[in-house]
Protein backbone atom coordinates (compact mmCIF):
# COMPACT_ATOMS: atom_id res chain seq x y z
CA UNK A 1 0.00 0.00 0.00
CA UNK A 2 1.79 3.03 -1.05
CA UNK A 3 0.13 5.28 1.44
CA UNK A 4 1.93 3.06 4.11
CA UNK A 5 5.02 2.73 2.43
CA UNK A 6 5.36 6.74 2.54
CA UNK A 7 4.62 7.02 5.53
CA UNK A 8 6.56 4.26 7.02
CA UNK A 9 9.71 5.95 4.78
CA UNK A 10 9.21 9.34 6.38
CA UNK A 11 8.88 7.36 9.57
CA UNK A 12 12.25 6.48 9.44
CA UNK A 13 13.85 10.18 8.65
CA UNK A 14 11.87 11.39 11.90
CA UNK A 15 15.16 12.71 13.89
CA UNK A 16 12.91 11.70 16.97
CA UNK A 17 11.94 8.04 15.65
CA UNK A 18 13.61 5.18 15.15
CA UNK A 19 11.96 1.85 13.46
CA UNK A 20 12.69 -2.33 14.01
CA UNK A 21 11.82 -4.51 11.65
CA UNK A 22 12.97 -7.97 12.03
CA UNK A 23 13.83 -10.04 8.03
CA UNK A 24 12.86 -13.20 9.31
CA UNK A 25 16.44 -14.39 8.72
CA UNK A 26 17.91 -16.77 11.44
CA UNK A 27 21.06 -17.21 12.77
CA UNK A 28 22.38 -20.53 14.30
CA UNK A 29 25.04 -19.78 16.38
CA UNK A 30 25.59 -23.25 18.02
CA UNK A 31 23.61 -26.02 18.97
CA UNK A 32 20.30 -24.41 20.83
CA UNK A 33 21.54 -21.00 20.22
CA UNK A 34 19.83 -19.37 17.53
CA UNK A 35 19.55 -15.39 16.77
CA UNK A 36 16.94 -13.66 14.63
CA UNK A 37 18.59 -10.75 12.59
CA UNK A 38 16.81 -7.56 12.02
CA UNK A 39 17.36 -3.97 10.70
CA UNK A 40 17.44 -0.70 13.05
CA UNK A 41 16.53 2.74 10.86
CA UNK A 42 17.19 5.71 12.09
CA UNK A 43 17.43 9.26 10.18
CA UNK A 44 17.36 7.76 6.92
CA UNK A 45 20.41 5.14 8.18
CA UNK A 46 19.82 1.37 8.51
CA UNK A 47 21.87 -0.97 11.13
CA UNK A 48 21.51 -4.71 11.11
CA UNK A 49 20.64 -5.96 14.41
CA UNK A 50 20.91 -9.34 15.84
CA UNK A 51 18.63 -10.65 18.52
CA UNK A 52 17.81 -13.86 20.61
CA UNK A 53 15.44 -16.23 19.36
CA UNK A 54 13.77 -18.62 21.59
CA UNK A 55 11.76 -18.95 24.76
CA UNK A 56 13.47 -15.49 26.25
CA UNK A 57 11.55 -12.27 26.30
CA UNK A 58 11.41 -10.15 23.30
CA UNK A 59 9.59 -7.01 22.07
CA UNK A 60 6.39 -7.10 20.66
CA UNK A 61 5.24 -4.81 17.59
CA UNK A 62 4.16 -1.46 18.53
CA UNK A 63 5.52 1.95 19.20
CA UNK A 64 7.30 1.84 22.17
CA UNK A 65 9.29 4.97 23.71
CA UNK A 66 13.28 4.28 24.22
CA UNK A 67 15.11 6.19 26.64
CA UNK A 68 18.66 6.91 26.77
CA UNK A 69 21.01 5.61 29.34
CA UNK A 70 24.37 5.58 30.68
CA UNK A 71 24.55 1.57 31.59
CA UNK A 72 27.45 0.54 33.81
CA UNK A 73 27.80 -3.00 32.66
CA UNK A 74 26.11 -2.39 28.84
CA UNK A 75 27.65 1.38 28.45
CA UNK A 76 25.44 3.83 26.48
CA UNK A 77 22.19 2.44 25.39
CA UNK A 78 18.62 2.82 25.42
CA UNK A 79 16.32 1.33 27.82
CA UNK A 80 12.61 0.48 26.48
CA UNK A 81 10.27 1.64 28.32
CA UNK A 82 7.98 -1.57 30.10
CA UNK A 83 4.32 0.23 31.21
CA UNK A 84 2.13 3.00 30.01
CA UNK A 85 0.41 3.45 26.77
CA UNK A 86 4.54 3.81 24.86
CA UNK A 87 5.36 1.01 27.33
CA UNK A 88 6.41 -2.57 25.60
CA UNK A 89 3.78 -4.37 28.54
CA UNK A 90 6.31 -7.46 28.27
CA UNK A 91 6.18 -9.04 31.76
CA UNK A 92 8.51 -11.76 32.92
CA UNK A 93 7.08 -15.24 34.52
CA UNK A 94 6.78 -13.75 37.65
CA UNK A 95 4.74 -10.51 36.82
CA UNK A 96 7.42 -8.01 36.81
CA UNK A 97 7.82 -5.50 33.49
CA UNK A 98 10.63 -7.32 31.52
CA UNK A 99 13.61 -5.23 30.97
CA UNK A 100 14.69 -5.08 27.34
CA UNK A 101 17.35 -2.74 26.21
CA UNK A 102 19.31 -1.84 23.11
CA UNK A 103 22.85 -1.86 23.82
CA UNK A 104 25.81 -3.21 22.20
CA UNK A 105 26.73 -6.51 21.22
CA UNK A 106 27.49 -9.10 18.47
CA UNK A 107 25.81 -12.57 18.61
CA UNK A 108 23.26 -14.11 19.77
CA UNK A 109 24.46 -15.54 23.09
CA UNK A 110 25.47 -12.63 23.98
CA UNK A 111 21.48 -11.40 24.53
CA UNK A 112 18.69 -12.92 26.31
CA UNK A 113 15.88 -10.50 24.88
CA UNK A 114 17.75 -7.02 24.16
CA UNK A 115 18.42 -5.82 20.66
CA UNK A 116 22.15 -5.11 19.37
CA UNK A 117 22.53 -3.11 16.40
CA UNK A 118 25.99 -3.18 14.46
CA UNK A 119 27.18 -1.44 11.49
CA UNK A 120 27.46 -4.89 9.24
CA UNK A 121 26.62 -8.19 9.33
CA UNK A 122 28.64 -11.17 9.90
CA UNK A 123 28.11 -14.54 9.61
CA UNK A 124 27.26 -14.84 13.92
CA UNK A 125 25.45 -11.76 14.03
CA UNK A 126 26.57 -8.02 13.59
CA UNK A 127 30.05 -6.46 13.96
CA UNK A 128 31.12 -2.90 15.13
CA UNK A 129 28.03 -2.39 17.06
CA UNK A 130 29.53 0.10 19.68
CA UNK A 131 30.31 2.01 16.55
CA UNK A 132 26.91 1.80 15.40
CA UNK A 133 25.07 2.64 18.97
CA UNK A 134 27.36 5.83 18.62
CA UNK A 135 26.42 6.90 15.50
CA UNK A 136 22.74 6.07 16.52
CA UNK A 137 23.36 8.64 19.07
CA UNK A 138 24.40 10.68 16.54
CA UNK A 139 21.44 10.13 14.65
CA UNK A 140 19.39 11.61 17.63
CA UNK A 141 21.06 14.86 18.12
CA UNK A 142 23.82 12.78 20.65
CA UNK A 143 23.74 11.33 23.57
CA UNK A 144 22.14 12.68 26.74
CA UNK A 145 21.24 10.37 29.61
CA UNK A 146 17.33 10.71 30.27
CA UNK A 147 16.55 11.80 26.31
CA UNK A 148 13.86 9.62 24.89
CA UNK A 149 12.54 8.71 21.64
CA UNK A 150 10.36 6.54 19.63
CA UNK A 151 10.37 3.07 18.96
CA UNK A 152 8.16 1.62 15.98
CA UNK A 153 8.88 -2.43 16.26
CA UNK A 154 7.38 -4.30 13.08
CA UNK B 1 74.27 20.58 -4.65
CA UNK B 2 72.35 22.02 -1.52
CA UNK B 3 69.38 20.17 -0.46
CA UNK B 4 67.06 22.52 1.02
CA UNK B 5 66.08 22.41 4.59
CA UNK B 6 62.68 21.84 4.29
CA UNK B 7 62.06 18.61 2.45
CA UNK B 8 65.50 17.09 4.08
CA UNK B 9 63.40 17.48 7.40
CA UNK B 10 60.27 16.38 6.19
CA UNK B 11 62.73 13.02 4.54
CA UNK B 12 63.74 12.56 8.45
CA UNK B 13 60.77 13.06 10.20
CA UNK B 14 59.00 10.34 7.80
CA UNK B 15 61.92 7.89 7.91
CA UNK B 16 61.54 8.43 11.94
CA UNK B 17 57.30 7.42 12.00
CA UNK B 18 56.26 4.20 12.08
CA UNK B 19 54.37 3.03 8.41
CA UNK B 20 50.75 3.31 8.27
CA UNK B 21 49.01 0.22 9.60
CA UNK B 22 45.19 1.22 8.54
CA UNK B 23 42.42 -1.81 10.63
CA UNK B 24 41.21 -4.23 8.36
CA UNK B 25 37.45 -4.47 8.40
CA UNK B 26 36.74 -6.50 11.96
CA UNK B 27 34.93 -6.90 15.04
CA UNK B 28 34.88 -3.37 16.03
CA UNK B 29 36.55 -1.30 12.99
CA UNK B 30 35.85 -0.93 9.71
CA UNK B 31 38.64 -1.17 6.63
CA UNK B 32 40.63 1.53 6.64
CA UNK B 33 40.22 2.75 10.36
CA UNK B 34 43.06 4.51 12.07
CA UNK B 35 44.50 1.71 14.80
CA UNK B 36 43.47 3.26 18.71
CA UNK B 37 46.89 2.34 19.76
CA UNK B 38 50.22 1.04 18.05
CA UNK B 39 52.52 -1.01 19.64
CA UNK B 40 55.36 -3.47 18.63
CA UNK B 41 56.41 -7.12 20.00
CA UNK B 42 59.88 -7.92 19.16
CA UNK B 43 60.61 -6.24 15.30
CA UNK B 44 56.69 -6.67 14.14
CA UNK B 45 54.39 -3.73 14.70
CA UNK B 46 50.63 -4.78 16.36
CA UNK B 47 47.62 -2.32 15.89
CA UNK B 48 44.78 -2.24 18.38
CA UNK B 49 41.77 -1.97 16.43
CA UNK B 50 38.19 -1.23 17.79
CA UNK B 51 36.34 1.30 20.04
CA UNK B 52 38.30 3.63 21.75
CA UNK B 53 35.95 4.25 25.34
CA UNK B 54 38.70 6.80 26.15
CA UNK B 55 41.95 7.67 26.30
CA UNK B 56 43.65 7.46 30.12
CA UNK B 57 46.74 9.71 31.66
CA UNK B 58 48.94 7.11 31.44
CA UNK B 59 49.06 6.43 27.90
CA UNK B 60 46.63 3.58 28.43
CA UNK B 61 43.16 3.54 26.20
CA UNK B 62 40.23 1.91 27.73
CA UNK B 63 38.47 -0.03 24.59
CA UNK B 64 35.66 -2.70 23.77
CA UNK B 65 34.93 -4.81 20.48
CA UNK B 66 38.75 -4.94 19.58
CA UNK B 67 41.40 -7.03 17.97
CA UNK B 68 44.83 -6.61 18.08
CA UNK B 69 46.35 -7.24 14.46
CA UNK B 70 49.90 -7.64 12.90
CA UNK B 71 50.64 -4.69 10.32
CA UNK B 72 52.57 -6.72 8.49
CA UNK B 73 49.84 -10.12 7.64
CA UNK B 74 46.82 -8.27 9.07
CA UNK B 75 46.59 -11.25 11.02
CA UNK B 76 44.62 -11.06 13.66
CA UNK B 77 46.03 -12.17 17.44
CA UNK B 78 43.51 -11.21 19.80
CA UNK B 79 39.66 -10.64 19.94
CA UNK B 80 37.32 -9.39 22.33
CA UNK B 81 33.55 -8.42 21.60
CA UNK B 82 31.19 -5.32 22.45
CA UNK B 83 30.22 -7.34 25.62
CA UNK B 84 33.99 -7.28 26.78
CA UNK B 85 35.57 -4.10 28.43
CA UNK B 86 39.63 -3.82 28.38
CA UNK B 87 42.72 -1.57 29.40
CA UNK B 88 45.43 -1.67 26.47
CA UNK B 89 48.64 -0.30 26.40
CA UNK B 90 52.22 -1.12 25.19
CA UNK B 91 53.93 -2.28 27.49
CA UNK B 92 58.25 -3.35 26.95
CA UNK B 93 58.22 -6.42 24.44
CA UNK B 94 54.66 -5.99 23.89
CA UNK B 95 51.07 -4.90 24.53
CA UNK B 96 48.63 -5.61 27.34
CA UNK B 97 45.14 -5.89 26.97
CA UNK B 98 43.36 -6.26 30.51
CA UNK B 99 39.60 -7.13 30.68
CA UNK B 100 37.89 -5.62 33.43
CA UNK B 101 33.94 -5.35 34.34
CA UNK B 102 32.41 -2.87 36.92
CA UNK B 103 30.94 -4.34 39.64
CA UNK B 104 29.15 -2.89 43.05
CA UNK B 105 32.93 -4.22 44.70
CA UNK B 106 33.94 -0.94 46.19
CA UNK B 107 33.91 0.49 49.53
CA UNK B 108 30.27 0.63 50.59
CA UNK B 109 29.05 -1.78 47.80
CA UNK B 110 30.58 1.41 45.37
CA UNK B 111 31.20 0.46 41.83
CA UNK B 112 34.86 -0.34 40.80
CA UNK B 113 36.58 -2.14 38.02
CA UNK B 114 37.45 -5.50 38.66
CA UNK B 115 40.78 -7.19 36.32
CA UNK B 116 39.40 -10.19 35.10
CA UNK B 117 41.59 -11.29 32.97
CA UNK B 118 45.43 -9.88 31.10
CA UNK B 119 46.05 -10.52 27.60
CA UNK B 120 49.83 -10.38 26.60
CA UNK B 121 50.88 -9.94 22.88
CA UNK B 122 55.20 -10.15 22.44
CA UNK B 123 57.46 -12.68 20.66
CA UNK B 124 58.46 -15.58 21.60
CA UNK B 125 61.01 -18.13 19.35
CA UNK B 126 60.73 -15.25 16.44
CA UNK B 127 56.88 -15.66 16.44
CA UNK B 128 54.35 -13.73 18.06
CA UNK B 129 51.86 -14.73 20.25
CA UNK B 130 48.75 -13.96 22.45
CA UNK B 131 48.99 -15.38 26.06
CA UNK B 132 46.18 -14.85 28.19
CA UNK B 133 45.70 -15.39 32.05
CA UNK B 134 42.89 -15.19 34.76
CA UNK B 135 43.57 -12.34 36.89
CA UNK B 136 40.76 -12.09 38.68
CA UNK B 137 41.12 -11.57 42.89
CA UNK B 138 37.92 -12.37 45.10
CA UNK B 139 37.01 -8.79 46.43
CA UNK B 140 36.16 -8.74 50.17
CA UNK B 141 33.25 -7.69 51.14
CA UNK B 142 32.32 -5.56 54.21
CA UNK B 143 29.78 -6.92 56.55
CA UNK B 144 27.64 -4.31 56.30
CA UNK B 145 27.23 -4.46 52.50
CA UNK B 146 26.31 -8.24 52.82
CA UNK B 147 23.74 -7.64 55.32
CA UNK B 148 22.34 -5.19 52.96
CA UNK B 149 22.29 -7.62 49.54
CA UNK B 150 20.93 -10.09 52.12
CA UNK B 151 18.03 -8.19 53.17
CA UNK B 152 17.50 -7.28 49.05
CA UNK B 153 17.85 -11.18 48.12
CA UNK B 154 14.98 -12.24 50.73
CA UNK B 155 12.81 -9.52 49.68
CA UNK B 156 13.08 -10.86 45.87
CA UNK B 157 12.63 -14.36 47.00
CA UNK B 158 9.32 -12.75 48.59
CA UNK B 159 8.31 -10.98 45.46
CA UNK B 160 10.29 -13.46 43.16
CA UNK B 161 11.45 -10.49 41.32
CA UNK B 162 14.86 -9.31 40.93
CA UNK B 163 16.68 -6.70 39.32
CA UNK B 164 20.01 -6.23 37.50
CA UNK B 165 21.62 -4.51 40.94
CA UNK B 166 20.60 -7.42 42.68
CA UNK B 167 22.01 -9.69 40.45
CA UNK B 168 25.54 -7.75 40.33
CA UNK B 169 26.16 -7.67 44.77
CA UNK B 170 24.67 -11.33 44.42
CA UNK B 171 28.09 -11.61 41.93
CA UNK B 172 30.20 -9.44 44.42
CA UNK B 173 29.35 -11.76 47.49
CA UNK B 174 29.49 -14.97 45.52
CA UNK B 175 33.56 -13.99 44.12
CA UNK B 176 34.58 -12.78 47.55
CA UNK B 177 34.59 -16.32 48.00
CA UNK B 178 31.55 -17.19 50.17
CA UNK B 179 30.32 -20.44 49.32
CA UNK B 180 26.74 -19.83 50.89
CA UNK B 181 26.73 -16.66 48.12
CA UNK B 182 27.89 -18.84 45.41
CA UNK B 183 25.27 -21.63 45.69
CA UNK B 184 22.38 -18.89 46.10
CA UNK B 185 23.67 -17.51 42.78
CA UNK B 186 23.92 -20.41 40.93
CA UNK B 187 20.19 -21.16 42.22
CA UNK B 188 18.74 -17.60 41.78
CA UNK B 189 16.97 -18.37 38.64
CA UNK B 190 15.17 -21.47 39.74
CA UNK B 191 13.54 -19.23 42.54
CA UNK B 192 13.65 -15.86 40.74
CA UNK B 193 12.07 -14.83 37.19
CA UNK B 194 15.52 -13.46 35.61
CA UNK B 195 14.59 -12.42 31.79
CA UNK B 196 16.30 -9.79 29.29
CA UNK B 197 18.66 -7.59 30.30
CA UNK B 198 18.66 -8.81 34.10
CA UNK B 199 19.45 -12.45 32.84
CA UNK B 200 22.10 -11.13 30.55
CA UNK B 201 23.97 -9.92 33.31
CA UNK B 202 23.00 -12.92 35.39
CA UNK B 203 24.89 -14.99 32.41
CA UNK B 204 28.00 -12.40 32.55
CA UNK B 205 28.74 -13.31 36.47
CA UNK B 206 28.40 -16.82 35.77
CA UNK B 207 31.08 -16.56 33.12
CA UNK B 208 33.25 -14.93 36.13
CA UNK B 209 32.50 -17.59 38.97
CA UNK B 210 32.83 -20.40 36.41
CA UNK B 211 36.32 -18.73 35.14
CA UNK B 212 37.51 -18.57 39.16
CA UNK B 213 35.94 -22.51 39.49
CA UNK B 214 38.66 -23.25 36.30
CA UNK B 215 41.33 -21.55 37.74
Amino acid sequence: MRATDEDSHHADRDPRQMKLVRTGEKVDEAPGVVGKRGYLSVGGESFPTIERSGKYVTLPSGTFRCVMEANASKGRCFRVATSGEEGHGVKTLSGDWAAILIHSANKPSDLLGCVAPGMVRTSGGVAQSRKAMERIFVLLGGFSAGSSFLLNVE
Amino acid sequence: MAVPAGPLALAVLLAAAPAPCPCPAGIGASEGDAPILRAAAGAVDLAVCGFRERSLADGRVEASELEVVRCDSRKVLLQLGARSRALVGAVPGGLAVTEVVSLPAGPGGSRIDLAVRRHEVSEEGGRVVARSRVVLVRPAVEKAVLDRTSARYRKALRSRSAGSELVEEMLVAALSGSGDWERRYRAFPHEVAVEGDVAETYQEGLALLDLLARR
